[in-house]
């Protein structure tokens, strides 16, 4: 009986048989020692080395590869930690001004603070009058624009009732020429006054 | 996102290869930024877990060239390997890796990968450690499958008999 190869006993092992090669194999194992032997210790010998115990990764360093590849964020933070803290020391400065505006002045501090709620929501009231004024402005202004183009429509018809439609064209393409002649002409002068400058 | 997926496999490679676990995390972030560096030369047709340890294995390459180990270099073939592995039987004389237990047999296992030849050690470790199908090896290190096969073959054999020295 010839004994089997080592690489036919790994292949097994690594489940890489099927079928009649497995077959064979188990077969020759089950009546050959020597051959059980080599194969319990190679058996023995992958499962150690399969579960060997895993190298353990730090909690930071998917954070320290990444500081290396984009420091920005870093700066960012850095900035929004600047911002947070002018806030602070925006809130402090009023506080204190306010503790100090309270002991000079000797009214109690939180009549202070409801006179100055009253003195913000008083504001606050005349700045959304003023809005509202403002709407109403924008709205009329859009009003009489509207009837001034409806007018100018209106003498357009008149106009093209009197005119024939040769005329038309000749007049539509006339304007259309100076419009563009004159945005041409227009564009030129202030690329020349550019680089004048330049 | 791709560090957080691969940290542990590339650790466990790296570590095996190095041994030193400050210089296994150092060289570890240095493949990430690597992998980083290059992204857009990534072709997505190989797949992404190949790419990034040819990139580590090339860092290894870089660490033991610079070392200037005087053992088998990683990326040469060993002296007398052929495509064709030998033709090996089995020991008639019984082993003493089985009387071992499981856990001192692991901690032997550990000391002895680093004796290893550095080009076993690899392939070993991407096999046997990182789980890496024979294909997948060969497409990491363009070699032959064959002598992929072969080379891992030899790296257990070897590991076996460094096992049954006497400490």
């Amino acid at each position: 009986m010839t004994c089997l190869k080592l690489e036919k006993l790994y292949a097994y092992l690594e489940g890489d048989l099927a079928g009649r090669e497995k077959k064979a194999v188990e077969e020759h194992v089950a009546s050959c020692s020597a051959c059980r032997e080599a194969l319990e210790e190679r058996r023995v010998l992958l499962q150690a080395a399969e579960t060997l115990p895993a190298f353990e990764v730090p909690g930071d360093f998917v954070q320290a590869v990444m500081d290396k590849i984009a420091p920005a964020p870093e700066r960012s933070k850095a900035k929004a930690a600047g911002w947070l803290l002018a806030a602070a020391a925006g809130l402090t400065t009023f506080a204190v001004a306010l503790v100090a505006t309270a002991l000079i002045t000797g009214h109690n501090l939180s009549q202070l603070v409801l006179g100055l709620n009253r003195f913000l929501w008083n504001n606050l009231q005349g700045l959304a009058s003023v809005l509202t004024k403002g709407a109403k402005y924008v709205f009329l202004t859009f009003n009489v624009l509207v009837q001034i183009a409806e007018k100018i429509l209106e003498i357009l018809k008149d106009l093209t009732s009197f005119i024939g439609p040769e005329t038309q064209i000749v007049l539509f393409g006339t304007t259309a020429l100076l419009v563009l002649g004159g945005g041409f002409l227009w564009s030129r002068r202030l690329s020349a006054e550019r680089n004048h400058e330049e | 996102m791709i560090v957080r997926r691969y940290q542990q496999p590339v650790l466990n490679y790296i570590g095996r290869m190095v041994r030193e676990r400050e210089m296994a995390l150092d060289f570890s972030q240095e493949v990430f930024l690597k992998v980083y560096a290059s992204l857009r030369s990534y072709q997505p047709q190989f797949k992404f877990s190949t790419w990034l340890f040819k990139i580590a294995s090339n860092t290894m390459i870089d660490h033991w060239r610079k070392k200037k180990v005087p053992t088998l270099s990683i990326d040469t073939q060993p002296e007398g390997e052929e495509d064709c592995p030998p033709i090996q039987l089995p020991d008639q004389n019984p082993s003493i890796i089985r009387r071992y237990e499981l856990k001192e047999l692991r901690m032997k296992i550990d000391a002895a990968i680093d004796k290893l030849p550095l080009s076993l050690r690899e392939l070993f470790v991407w096999r046997h450690v990182n789980g890496f199908s024979y294909e997948e090896m060969a497409e990491i290190k363009g070699l032959p499958l064959g002598t992929v096969k072969n080379r891992v073959f030899q790296a257990k054999e070897l590991l076996k008999k460094l096992l049954e020295e006497p400490s």
